[in-house]
């Protein structure tokens, strides 16, 4: 792709993002319920992990499924994943050790090839707990808004938008370039190590602001990572971390 | 799918034995070297210190160096095969049913491997699983405790017939083929992804060679190869994706 092409895409992908859509979903109906058809199918899911995964451990249960994120609210795509949260109880009454367990198990199912849609969008689940869930969240097995999306218009411009994230997406590479690096250039331990903490703090600042800003998932700082997600930045250095740190454990002889 | 002189050839590979163990791992007396030992056991401890020490009433009884690199029969690209044995002493929320909590054990390696956590000794990859139990029954190597479980010979495939495995495999193809079509014409959903799943696991894992390892010595080394010889040429494989196919297809919905 030349430069402009590149530039062209992103600059469709953050419009599309960016769109506030008349009406939610093709998983809502007119009276913002879930389908049944699609319920059935996210509890089939649900159920389907439970079996294949959580059956090991006895006192698991399921407390709830969750649809929330980009589908459970005005500000999504033809792209957009359902993000999909199985939310279980506190099994081993120790939150700590429990997030320990649930965070392991469910990167584990990707490697198995697991793909799943529901009308041409992708279902991207994660076993969690319930105090995890913030943000509009349609309860699937309770067939309730946990919290109901707000439809209202950006606070801010499509362009101002598209300057902000070639904003961002330049300081972002500006921070990556200052890391220290070997003679491959990838990163040294030190650089792996701040590369993740930063990448970490990215999402995590944009979590908080879509909690905390009056304007929730419209807030600029929440758009602008949705950006940097979208366009691939973000998962492009999560790509550039692993190769690094791969290339340590390979390499390191301590 | 490869053609059958390749399965010819792979058979003549994996039978023909070095004259040494793989001299990276093992020295000339069949004890395993010092150094490798110690970098094995320091980067497993790593997992086990991320993985399992935070779960209370998990116990790792061994740590095993399985497979072809523990043989006559390596090959220098082999993976350092890995097995952590790993019992539940008294854990209140895991199950004490030892294949459910394989289960657990699977799964929590996979999640682990798939957050970037790759493991190697003199630039080879350490494959670190977990399991209850050893399945092994043509070698085996405890690093922990630095002894040999089963003690490898090199001259165990010296009265297999080539010719009968060949034919063997063609006929193992068949029943494989004949027991696939009998699946996905009696199952549907995500049953048919059950069923599917249960017989690339009982051909690939646990089941298939327990039920090998009590046959006789010559008849087990010759079922080992026919196994083998149907991983090459991805007949086996090619069921767990057909099972997870079928429940892609099961679990997903159209418009």
């Amino acid at each position: 792709m030349t430069p402009e092409e590149v530039r062209n895409r992103v600059i469709a992908d953050i419009t599309a993002l960016t769109t506030v859509r008349e009406n939610l979903s093709v998983l809502f109906d007119e009276s913002e319920n879930l389908y049944p058809a699609v319920r059935d199918k996210l509890l089939e899911i649900a159920d389907f992990l439970y079996n294949k995964f959580l059956i090991s451990i006895t006192s698991a249960e399921i407390k709830d499924v969750v649809i929330y994120q980009e589908m459970a609210s005005y500000l999504y795509t033809p792209q957009s994943p359902i993000d999909l949260l199985i939310i279980v109880n506190d099994f081993t009454e120790d939150e700590k050790l429990t997030r320990h367990i649930l965070d392991i198990f469910s990167n584990s199912f990707y490697l198995r090839g697991f793909r799943f849609t529901i009308k041409k969008h992708l279902v991207r689940f994660r076993i969690t707990l319930a105090q995890d869930i913030d943000g509009p969240a349609y309860s699937v097995q309770k067939q309730c808004w946990l919290q109901k999306p707000e439809k209202k218009q950006l606070s801010v411009s499509l362009d101002e938008v598209l300057e902000q994230y070639f904003r961002f997406n330049q300081e972002i590479h500006d921070y990556i370039d200052t890391l220290p690096r070997n003679d491959e250039d990838l990163l040294t331990r030190e650089g792996c190590e701040a590369l993740d903490n930063y990448l970490n703090s990215l999402r995590q600042q944009a979590l908080a602001a879509r909690r905390n800003n009056p304007e929730h998932e419209y807030c600029l700082p929440y758009i602008l990572f949705q950006c940097i997600t979208v366009c691939g930045v973000y998962s492009h250095f999560r790509k550039y971390l692993s190769k690094s740190h791969n290339h340590l454990l390979r390499y390191e002889n301590d | 799918m490869t053609d059958n002189m390749s399965v010819i050839d792979k058979l003549n590979q994996i039978t023909t034995p070095h004259e040494l163990l793989d001299p990276e791992l093992f020295n000339f007396d069949m004890t395993m070297k010092p150094e490798i030992r110690q970098a094995i056991l320091k980067q497993v401890q790593k997992v086990i210190d991320a993985v399992f020490t935070p779960i209370p009433g998990l116990e790792i009884t061994d740590i095993c160096l399985t497979g072809s690199a523990t043989s006559f029969f390596y090959n220098d690209q082999s993976d350092i095969d890995i097995r952590v044995i790993v019992a539940n002493k008294n854990c209140p929320f895991l199950s004490q049913d030892l294949d459910t909590f394989d289960i657990f054990l699977n799964a929590l390696c996979n999640g682990y491997r798939r957050l970037g956590n790759v493991y190697f000794v003199n630039n080879r990859m350490i494959d670190i699983k977990a399991s209850t139990r050893n399945i092994d029954f043509i070698s085996l190597y405890s690093v922990l405790h630095d002894k040999w479980l089963i003690f490898p010979y090199s001259d165990i495939y010296k009265k297999i017939n080539k010719n009968e495995v060949l034919k063997m495999v063609e006929e193992q193809k068949e029943i494989i083929f004949q027991e696939f079509h009998r699946i996905k014409n009696n199952y549907t959903g995500v049953e048919l992804g059950d069923k599917l799943n249960d017989y690339f696991l009982y051909l690939i894992t646990r089941d298939y060679m327990y039920k090998i390892s009590y046959r006789n010595k010559l008849e087990r080394n010759k079922l080992f190869l026919i196994r083998k010889l149907l991983l090459f040429q991805k007949v086996i494989l090619s069921l767990g994706a057909e099972s997870i196919k079928a429940y892609n297809r099961a679990l997903s919905l159209e418009d």
